[in-house]
């Protein structure tokens, strides 16, 4: 673990993390990508945590690590002089290993608890990992998804801000790889990070919020076309809007 | 017609009459009779959408009906009020419940998904082997009044006929084979049935099954291999075979599954279950390797699993079944899919949880007097002692602080289902053990039935607590397994304290057991340290045994590193203990087992460790006879298999390792197999096997043992490397790496090393050449 690796993605993602933050309250963000969506999305946790904001993290891939906060607490409140325990105390975390206890959670635990505590901010991790498991029959898992989601717009409309961080997978299965750009459908804004000669680059695709539902009815969502970072000044690090293309619209996502 | 039977209860699984069940009285005789039933789920749905189930039951060909009824939901302990669905035709049960999970969400099933024949058990009170009285009436079970119970311990089994199936013993599996030798034998006399046709082979194998009439057919392979090639090749030239005893049914067959566990990949193969006789496959059931037929009757009965369901089932199905037994008992709802998610704690609660049992790393090398001392089944005693359970930690009506570190809460107002669950087995095995100790030279065939039957228990007590925290357990929570850990690391810090306290060293602990030493302690001095500790932990401790010497060895990454989990040592009665070294491990091969035992044989004698330092020489010679031997090229191949587990299936392999080579060397001759499954082989010198790797110019490293021929020899140089690894475990602390090992025993020059790398006991080599 090295807290001070973090800033070679400073500037693109405080830009990031202003516009998380500097949103009204009450927005579905979505950070998807390469593994290090988990460390961006902790940086961003941290911050938060230091502006004195509780925080409520749901985890459904094990990638919560707990000992870079108490890293990071330990160093930031060496330096702004509060106890680590009491930035520790600040976040508050719940672990799903299966998909119905991450349905439970989303659907049952959280919004009471996010209440109760007053974090206005919520970070997911892997929501649709265990999701993949092919166990679950499918049927249940897209009804399940159904449910979560209408939850998280409920929340949303409650003037919760959410995070939802995932890894980038290719399954074998394309009815699960279908459940991914589903729940991107249902986002605010989303952002994705790819990996550029070892710089995170991220980049902002469209808000789904705004074109999905009007200009993507036909279906092309998610296939994969020419790469929509040519010509943007993505490569160097900073945070780019991609524009919307045309009017089938894309994701922007490429495997 | 009305018949009464004294006798056991053998077999029973679900058929067009409900239940069908096998019983045998005590001349041996079968009977075969049948019990409506009516298995039932419920449904935790408003009054007003059971419209919508009628609709959809409706359009079943036999009865489903439906009615309101109360039963008590496990973490709220609140009743609630269910529909209770049921299913006339007990082999639909899977259909009904299947169309319904199509229209209601998947939490509001409870009982949906629990086999039929448990249930019938979880119902009736009956149990696998129960013992008692049974009317039959014109071929339906009437009536019955047992005289046993399926907690009893001092309960008999019926005398049962056994066959056994086999393809003819040789030292390759039948999974790595195309052709079979198959083998029938029973009565004290084998039957080969091998180059017949096949249509002969099965009328002969009809012959065998119509006079031996067996009630187990005991295989190695059988499900895997033997029986599906049987029964294909019976539907395939059109003649039945009888290997069910009941002739109206089928076979109850599963798919084989890889499966992660423990962050390994493990590979199950399918199950192939009769009705109305046992087909008990060695190969694949964990239990019968570990205790045989007395574990698996011992199992069978206390779990209510039919038998061999029971066999191939894991410990942790085992363990559920039990649970889900007292739900039923109780009154409470079992629901189908485990949700009960984890609440929401801070990371500054976090860090102290996710945590396991604690270790103090051991002080490495040789030691002497050292006592060690265990906790009798540590984990199970505590969930027992202090009531933990997923329903029980921070339960809903309880505040109080009583995990420590922790500060969960834990029910003071009902026993969890965990511990009332596993309080029967802790006690059960407990008594096991004290009549072993007593029967010991009194009474050899008792001694072994309890071995046996408590060594099946350990397993149980072994996985519970690991079951707690797994996320498929049915009642298993995480906050309860980290109680448990917390419980754990409380008990053995204040069995040091006491220790310490008391003048005696800490050497050593591995969660549950540690390793002191004070000189001229005694056995009765530790005996007294153990009533103290158990009296302040109210957990058992108990004196293993005082080691006239120990070793702790290193790391084989530094050799300054100690491992928590491997050491050696002998006893004061001569009695060896060895944990984790290469004579321990699965995947040595013999020769390298064979070679570490006879050193550590030679130890035998030593009292302490200047006795040891004594007989280095001795060891030193012995290690070099084994490897003169293997460099001679004269070893012999069969004790120089590796055995390992293929991690994915050979086309995914991408690098050049050895289990790689293997997997595709045995593809590419037809044999597939699947990810967890495992695989024999000989490593071979690359450049004189004359082989090459499957689709590479290269040659190839390690030959299946299937594949393999005596005149590929066998890899010198790797062998020798192993063995010298192998002896450096056992005489690193005096001075003997492999380095100056190689020297040594085959005339290799070592490197100069720094002085400072080793603390050693020089040796003069001419002490022993």
């Amino acid at each position: 673990m090295n807290i001070n690796s973090t800033p070679t993605t400073l500037v693109p993602y405080t830009t990031l993390l202003r516009r998380f933050e500097a949103e009204p309250s009450g927005k579905l963000f979505c950070l998807y990508g390469d593994r290090s969506v988990f460390r961006l999305s902790l940086y961003a946790a941290s911050h938060a945590l230091l502006s004195n904001i509780p925080i409520a993290l749901v985890d459904g891939t094990n990638r919560f690590d707990v000992y870079y906060i108490a890293e990071f607490a330990r160093r930031a409140t060496h330096q702004q002089r509060i106890a680590p325990e009491e930035l520790l105390q600040r976040m508050f975390i719940s672990r799903a290993f299966t998909c119905y206890q991450m349905e439970a959670t989303l659907t049952e635990r959280l919004p009471a608890f996010a209440q109760r505590k007053h974090t206005p901010i919520i970070i997911i991790f892997g929501l649709l990992d265990s999701f993949y498991d092919e166990q679950a029959p499918l049927f249940e898992v897209k009804a399940s998804i159904q449910r979560i989601i209408a939850s998280l717009h409920k929340l949303k409309q409650q003037h919760f801000s959410i995070l939802l961080a995932s890894q980038e997978m290719k399954l074998a299965s394309s009815e699960r790889n279908a459940l991914f750009p589903k729940l991107k459908s249902a986002m605010d804004e989303v952002f994705r990070v790819t990996e550029n000669q070892g710089q995170p680059r991220i980049v902002h695709e469209m808000s789904y919020g705004k074109y999905l539902g009007i200009r993507n009815q036909g279906g092309s969502h998610g296939k994969n076309g020419p790469d929509i970072h040519h010509g943007h000044p993505a490569g160097d690090g900073k945070l780019v809007q991609v524009p919307p293309r045309n009017a089938e619209g894309r994701s922007g996502r490429t495997r | 017609m009305f018949t009464r039977i004294i006798g056991w209860l053998f077999d029973v699984y679900p058929s067009g009459k409900g239940i069908t069940l096998w019983l045998i009285d005590r001349e041996g005789t079968k009977y075969c009779a049948s019990r409506p039933f009516v298995p039932s789920l419920y449904m935790h749905i408003a009054e007003n959408e059971e419209r919508h189930v009628a609709a959809l039951t409706k359009s079943f060909p036999f009865p489903v009906t439906l009615y309101r009824v109360v039963r008590r939901e496990i973490y709220s302990n609140q009743e609630w009020n269910m529909l209770s669905v049921n299913v006339s035709d007990t082999t639909q049960f899977k259909n009904v419940v299947w169309k319904l999970e199509r229209s209601f969400p998947h939490f509001v099933f409870f009982n949906s998904d629990i086999p039929v024949p448990q249930m019938f058990f979880y119902e009736t009170g009956l149990f696998p082997l129960a013992y008692g009285e049974y009317g039959i009436q014109n071929g339906i079970l009437t009536e019955w009044n047992l005289n046993d119970s399926y907690d009893s311990i001092t309960y008999t089994l019926p005398p049962l006929v056994t066959m056994k199936l086999n393809n003819r013993s040789d030292f390759i599996s039948p999974k790595f084979r195309k052709h079979y030798q198959l083998e029938v034998s029973y009565e004290g006399e084998s039957f080969s049935l091998e180059d017949e046709e096949p249509t002969n082979i099965l009328h002969s194998l009809n012959r065998h099954l119509q006079r031996c009439d067996p009630d187990i057919i005991h295989t190695q392979f059988g499900d895997a291999i033997l029986l599906p090639m049987l029964t294909s090749l019976s539907a395939e030239l059109k003649i039945p075979l009888q290997l069910n005893r009941d002739a109206t049914a089928g076979y109850f067959t599963t798919k084989e599954s890889s499966y992660f566990v423990y962050g390994k990949i493990a590979h199950k193969d399918g199950a192939f279950e009769l009705a109305g006789r046992w087909h008990l496959d060695v190969e694949n059931s964990f239990m019968m390797g570990e205790s045989g037929l007395d574990g698996i009757a011992e199992i069978a009965r206390l779990t209510q699993l039919p038998v061999q369901h029971q066999s191939r089932s894991t410990i942790g199905t085992a363990l559920s079944s039990m649970q889900l037994s007292w739900a039923y008992r109780n009154g409470y709802l079992v629901p189908a899919k485990k949700r009960e998610p984890e609440d929401f704690k801070s990371a500054a609660t976090l860090l102290l949880a996710d945590r396991g049992g604690l270790i103090f790393q051991p002080k490495l090398g040789f030691h002497e007097q050292i006592a060690e001392l265990d906790f009798v089944s540590m984990y199970p005693s505590i969930m027992v002692q202090h009531n933990v359970s997923p329903e029980t930690v921070n339960c809903r009506c309880c505040v109080n602080e009583t995990v420590p570190e922790l500060k969960y809460a834990i029910c003071t107002e009902r026993t969890g289902i965990v511990p009332s669950t596993l309080k029967p087995i802790v006690d059960r095995r407990s008594w096991y053990k004290k009549e072993k100790k007593r029967l010991k030279k009194l009474n050899d065939e008792r001694w072994h039935l309890y071995d046996h039957r408590q060594n099946a228990l350990k397993w149980i007590l072994v996985t519970c607590f690991g079951y707690l925290g797994y996320k498929n357990a049915r009642f298993g929570k995480i906050e309860a397994h980290e109680s448990v850990n917390a419980f754990s690391r409380e008990k053995i810090l204040q069995a040091k304290e006491i220790a310490e306290a008391q003048g005696f060293e800490f050497i050593h602990a591995i969660v549950d057991c540690m390793w002191l030493k004070k000189a001229g302690a005694t056995e009765r001095d530790y005996e007294q340290l153990c009533a103290e500790v158990t009296a302040t932990t109210k957990v058992e401790i108990s004196l293993e045994g005082i080691y006239k010497w120990i070793l702790f060895p290193s790391s084989k990454m530094d050799p300054n590193i100690p491992t928590a989990n491997k050491y050696v040592g002998y006893y004061s009665d001569d009695e060896i203990k060895i944990r984790g070294i290469e004579v321990r491990r699965r995947d040595t091969p013999v020769f390298i087992k064979r070679m570490q035992g006879e050193m550590l044989e030679v130890l035998k004698p030593a009292r302490d460790i200047n006795d040891v330092e004594e007989l280095v020489p001795a060891m030193l010679s012995k290690a070099k006879e084994f490897i003169e031997l293997l460099r001679s090229g004269k070893a012999n191949p069969l004790e120089l298999v590796i055995k390992r587990h293929i991690t994915q299936e050979a086309d995914d392999y991408k690098n050049r390792s050895a289990s790689a080579e293997v997997a595709k060397a045995l593809d590419e001759a037809g044999i597939k197999l699947a990810p967890g499954e495992a695989i024999e082989y000989i490593l071979v010198d690359a450049c004189l096997s004359g082989r090459q790797a499957t689709g590479k110019k290269k040659p190839q490293k390690a030959i299946p043992l299937s594949l393999y021929s005596f005149d590929e020899g066998y890899d010198i140089e790797k062998y020798t490397e192993m063995a010298l690894k192998a002896v450096e475990t056992l005489l690193l602390p005096f001075g003997w790496d492999v380095e100056k090992l190689r020297g040594c025993l085959y005339g290799f020059t070592p490197k100069k090393r720094k002085s400072s790398e080793r603390q050693s006991t020089q040796l003069e080599l001419g002490s022993f050449e």
